[in-house]
């Protein structure tokens, strides 16, 4: 990706080491005779510029490299367009170029997690290493220098959640990559981040458990932890793809849906997912969205619409104070009066719920005659749509749902497919958990069809299921 | 068309290497591909795998269900597979690795000695991977032999291409002519390789 890249001729001293360095080629010597008689070095090929930042690492202090001037803001979300009249607001949609050359791509889940992430914008990374999440924490640490970003490999998973809250209010957007047990861990962050409403993106790549487990091998048994592990228990956003592509394509949402709503976004993968390879197309631009800053503006709820508040970062001038204790508006804690903290609760919901129908996203597959419908996420999903597909061939009037939020929950969409008395059938990488929530909101015949084995669900045994009968 | 191919063997053996070149060139030809791979606790010696689904269509599930081709470099390995994959498809096994071949009644087996043309050619056998991929490309035709080429090209560029091209192109080479033999023997497509087998 092209950069500006600028050498100082009055600082250069012709020692060569960019040019002995740079793995593109890109300084040359130049006519000119520096102050050390030498001569000076000039950039020939900047488009070849891959961002590794060598050159300035290296370079006695000549050489800077920034990144293209940012893009300016295009649009704004709908809900927080009126309230934009500061001249020095910012935040809102922009249009950006993707950070990857773009093509055809062959990566691993874990890969296209890291991809999409910085494609996003995303400028911090605090992890602990943690199969199967690792190659995320790994990667991480190779690209975020050269992108300006800050990586570090925080003592444990709770130092990781909190050091992501911290970076977010000092305006980078951030994220944190973990598995079961760590995620676990982080719950106590999470909680903080749904009450001072912090925008950041937590990577679960799911595993078999309880504790340890077996820590090599997939599971989706976190479905549950992700929307009801921390205390307080208000509204999540809770997003799990299916595919690569689909993997990257929910991170860039995954962000997107953090800055627009002041939420932590959990973004669950698994064991299998995140090591399975396959193609990735990335086009030339991407939309992204950045969190919005009005000065003066209260940073935080309740709004009268229950939009996300403005949200300044530390160092712009506001009088700011962030706690995980009930506070107003202004941030100032109010403990004891039980209408603010009802106010608040309520108001965090809403946040979330007020806007359920835009958020809730499923993929559907032959549902318009189906007796029978098949819901499962993940890469049950694939097994899912695998058995339907040849089902149909057997002549059985089988449908898949497959949602792409796991919160909000697609109980809406459920409860219209249920009017027509379809049976429910669920195969699940657990004993059962998405199985329970349908049943909770439909009165039809729900069958959990659960396998907490810590492999991926052959689509066969789906199959028999549906012809036989038998699970 | 979906092809379904496995890898098996030990770790060390570059089957994670084999099975990601084998999906790129897949890629490079502009087909849809999924491939996973997974390995024991220990990563030298334990058991290693590789999967690779190849198809013309979008592939619903990534995993392999019933595989069409099936490489397996380790007597562990033939003894998982081999007898349970049926007539309809085609094991490749070294023989320096896999001494007892058995039920090759119900199975059809292509020995290649690649980890010997290796040591052959190279004094050492660290290219038998890539003779062994040269001969599984030159019996399947599931991918072009010019896209693997790229492929080592682009993918191996620090890890010696000039030696695994041309370890590759020695595997394209037995592989041509075991599949001669195979062609000539309609009979029986189990003591098809050009060569007796070693004692195994």
């Amino acid at each position: 990706m092209p950069r500006v890249i600028t050498v100082d001729h009055s600082l250069c001293r012709g020692c060569n080491l960019c040019i002995e360095l740079c793995p593109k080629s890109i300084f040359q010597d130049s006519a000119e005779i520096g102050p050390a008689g030498l001569r000076v070095k000039e950039v020939i090929s900047p488009d070849n510029c891959t961002g590794c930042g060598l050159c300035e690492l290296c370079c006695p202090g000549a050489i800077s490299i920034d990144p293209l001037p940012d893009e300016v803001f295009t649009s704004i979300c709908a809900e927080q367009k009126d309230r934009r009249v500061e001249t020095n607001a910012r935040g809102g949609w922009k249009e950006i170029n993707s950070l990857l050359t773009p093509g055809r791509y062959f990566m691993t889940g874990n890969d296209a997690i890291v991809e999409a992430a910085l494609a996003a914008g995303c400028r911090f990374f605090a992890g602990y290493p943690i199969t199967p999440a690792n190659e995320i924490l790994e990667e991480m640490s190779r690209r975020m220098k050269g992108l300006g970003g800050k990586f570090i490999q925080a003592e444990d998973e709770i130092a990781s959640v909190f050091m992501m809250l911290g970076a977010s209010w000092a305006g980078l957007k951030a994220m944190t990559a973990t598995a079961g047990p760590g995620f676990a861990l982080m719950q106590e962050g999470l909680s903080l981040a749904d009450m001072a409403e912090v925008p950041c993106v937590i990577v679960n790549v799911q595993r078999a458990g309880p504790s340890t487990g077996q820590a090599t091998r997939p599971a989706a048994m976190d479905m549950r932890e992700a929307r009801y592990g921390s205390h307080g228990g208000v509204q999540r956003i809770v997003l799990y793809p299916d595919s690569v592509q689909e993997t990257f394509d929910l991170t860039i949402e995954s962000f997107n849906l953090a800055e627009r709503f002041r939420v932590p976004v959990i973004l669950l993968s698994d064991g299998y997912l995140s090591h399975l390879s396959e193609k990735v197309e990335i086009g030339e631009r991407l939309r992204v969205y950045d969190r919005v800053y009005i000065p003066g503006e209260p940073a935080f709820g309740p709004t009268p619409d229950s939009s996300a508040p403005s949200m300044p970062r530390f160092g712009d001038g506001e009088d700011l104070q962030v706690t995980g204790s009930t506070h107003d508006r202004s941030g100032k804690r109010s403990t004891a009066d039980p209408s603010v903290q009802e106010n608040l609760v309520f108001y965090l919901d809403r946040k979330i719920l007020s806007r359920r129908e835009e958020l809730v996203d499923c993929e559907e597959m032959l549902l318009d005659d189906a007796e029978v419908v098949v819901v499962a996420f993940g890469t049950a999903g694939r097994s899912a749509k695998w058995a339907v597909k040849e089902a149909r061939k057997l002549g059985r009037a089988v449908g898949l749902l497959r949602p792409r939020t796991v919160y909000p929950f697609p109980t809406q969409r459920i409860m219209e497919l249920s009017r027509s008395g379809a049976k429910f059938v669920v195969p699940e990488m657990s004993q059962g958990q998405m199985s329970f929530v349908i049943s909770q909101c439909i009165a039809n015949e729900v069958v959990p069809l659960p396998q907490p084995n810590g492999q991926i669900i052959d689509p066969r045994r789906i199959l028999g299921y549906l012809t036989e009968g038998a699970w | 068309m979906q092809s379904e191919v496995i890898f098996s063997g030990k770790g060390g053996q570059g089957l994670g290497v084999m099975g990601r070149i084998l999906a790129l060139a897949a890629v490079l030809e502009g087909k849809e591909v999924a491939s996973s791979a997974s390995y024991g606790g220990e990563v030298t010696g334990g058991l290693s795998e590789s999967e690779v689904v190849i198809s013309d269509e979008k592939i619903d599930f990534p995993a392999v269900l019933n595989p069409d081709v099936l490489i397996l470099l380790s007597q562990d390995s033939y003894n998982k597979y081999a007898p349970g994959v049926g007539r309809e498809a085609l094991v490749f096994c070294d023989p320096s690795f896999v001494d007892d071949r058995h039920d090759q009644e119900n199975t059809r087996v292509l020995p290649v000695h690649a980890a010997e043309k290796a040591v052959q050619n190279f004094g050492r056998g660290q290219f038998a991977n890539m003779v062994m991929l040269g001969a599984v490309v030159a019996v399947t035709n599931i991918v072009r032999p010019e896209s693997i080429i790229q492929v080592i090209s682009q993918e191996l560029e620090e890890k010696n291409p000039e030696l695994n091209e041309k370890a590759f192109k020695i595997g394209l080479d037995e592989g041509g002519q075991a599949s001669c033999n195979r062609a000539s023997d309609p009979a029986d497509g189990t003591q098809n390789s050009h060569r007796p087998t070693d004692g195994g």
